[in-house]
């Protein structure tokens, strides 16, 4: 192992952090925003609306990322209605795809967690928004949500993480992220021992940020007098 | 002429499958009257309650609570818009608010009232159930009396017409049960319209213009507490009594 290789590999493959960043996070926003809806209409008393919704966390779930991933990278761009859409613009930019990919993955295992921790809320809660005259509405934001969200803080945490380890796929549809500028460097340096643990390090540094992040925000959270979350 | 009801029941009728839980009842309650529900569990009291408070859909029959007609899906229970005031066996507090803030979120959201004017009107209640010293803690850090007089306040936060309170103290200990059994007292003094679903008897005694005993999802007897408790009627009221006045 050569440590002038490894010093010389961290700013190139630092290079690549800021590409990780942008597919964690808007993956993570993505999969946050879709998760909600899909969480709701997989619980909804309409079958019409109930089955997709199960239907796409079901298949989404059972199938490597890698592989839905190419679907939409080469496979959608290779069908001419697509190439029509509005949606080409995004569609036909890897890192565009990657995102989507990385991010309905997400919504797809959020949705399903949500969903539990929304039934995990006492039928007592929504009786007595009901009765103060609160709609279905204010009831789901101000009663419902502020509760499943707390119980499902601690996993959100864990998510991101998966979300960014899972951005290193976009790697695979040339996207230069921290793995592709890995890549890369290895190709030329042929030293993937080195290469490759400056990427390992950077990717556990960036974990180790998110989970303080979460922690601040399920402390500054916690509900004062609830067990577990006394500090 | 007698002054209008508040709540009037007509021809209710509940049933799961083949199961009655609620036998054609009909009951009307006037402005200001204090009516204890009793009747052995499974009797449909707190069904009834629940169907009043429009929290339980019906088979058939008609509602009329606080001037509003509930519709047989329920649907139209937003129109109560804190009107009817219900009272939980368990409470039923938002954990993930101050108790403070538990009484502002309705006014607020519901009726409209700016924050200062929610704020003062949910501590003018918190002080008449006199915990006005625990505004700010939550729900988790209350003792379940307290939790109970906080859920009585916040109902009382939307001006409601009507009281219904569905065995407000079976969840308490024995030594809480006073303390919100008082604060009930001092709502029905200032006339408050109250269906109490309970098994004080005390209370009903002392407080109750007439109690309704059901069984088996009908309206077995309904008389005066002097009369009701003196000279039962029906052998099943009086072999409850008996149950009752020595548990």
């Amino acid at each position: 192992m050569s440590y002038e290789i490894l010093m010389a590999a961290i700013p190139i493959v630092w290079d690549g952090l800021w590409l990780t960043l942008v597919i964690t996070l808007s993956a993570f926003v993505l999969g946050q925003v879709v998760a909600l809806p899909l969480a709701m209409a997989a619980d909804a008393r309409s079958r019409f609306v109930s089955a997709p919704a199960r239907a796409y966390i079901f298949f989404v779930r059972g199938s490597p990322m890698l592989v839905q991933l190419f679907i939409i990278y080469y496979g959608l761009g290779s069908l001419e209605a697509v190439r029509d859409s509005i949606f080409w613009p995004i569609l036909k930019e890897p890192l565009g795809c990657a995102i989507l990919a990385v991010g309905l993955n997400s919504a797809a295992y959020m949705g399903a967690l949500l969903r539990g921790a929304i039934s995990q809320v006492p039928d007592g809660q929504g009786e007595a928004a009901r009765t103060l005259g609160l709609s279905p509405w204010q009831t789901l934001t101000r009663v419902t949500l502020p509760q499943a969200y707390r119980y499902v803080l601690p996993v959100l945490g864990n998510e991101i993480t998966l979300v960014m380890k899972a951005s290193s796929l976009a790697s695979a549809v040339t996207v230069v992220e921290m793995t592709g500028a890995a890549r890369a460097l290895v190709a030329r340096t042929y030293a993937p021992f080195e290469v490759f643990t400056v990427a390992g390090a950077l990717y556990l540094m960036l974990a180790l940020g998110f989970a303080a992040l979460f922690r601040a925000i399920e402390r500054k959270t916690a509900i004062p007098g609830l067990s577990g979350n006394d500090a | 002429m007698r002054a209008s009801n508040a709540i009037k029941v007509t021809n209710l009728e509940k049933s799961y499958g083949p199961l009655k839980v609620i036998d054609d009842i009909s009951l009307s309650v006037a402005q200001g009257e204090k009516v204890v529900l009793c009747g052995p569990s499974g009797s449909g009291k707190s069904t009834l309650i629940r169907c009043i408070a429009g929290l339980e859909t019906r088979s058939r029959g008609d509602i009329d609570v606080a001037g509003h007609a509930l519709s047989l899906d329920c649907k139209n229970i937003g129109a109560f818009s804190g009107d009817v005031g219900m009272v939980f066996q368990h409470f039923n507090l938002f954990p993930h608010l101050s108790a403070l803030e538990n009484l502002m979120l309705a006014p607020r959201l519901v009726r409209g009232l700016g924050k200062a004017q929610a704020r003062a009107r949910a501590l003018e209640l918190l002080e008449r159930v006199h915990i006005a010293d625990r505004a700010d803690h939550y729900p988790g850090q209350l003792s379940g009396g307290q939790q109970q007089r906080v859920a009585i306040a916040r109902a009382l936060c939307m001006q409601p017409k009507v009281m219904l309170f569905d065995e407000p103290t079976s969840a308490l200990d024995p030594e809480m049960v006073g303390e919100v059994l008082e604060v009930m007292e001092d709502l029905a003094s200032e006339g408050m319209t109250m269906i109490v679903v309970t098994h004080e008897l005390g209370f009903a005694r002392k407080v109750a213009d007439r109690v309704v005993f059901l069984d088996g999802g009908k309206i077995l007897e309904e008389n005066t507490p002097s009369a009701f408790f003196e000279h039962p009627v029906h052998a099943r009221t009086r072999a409850f009594l008996n149950k009752i006045d020595h548990a």
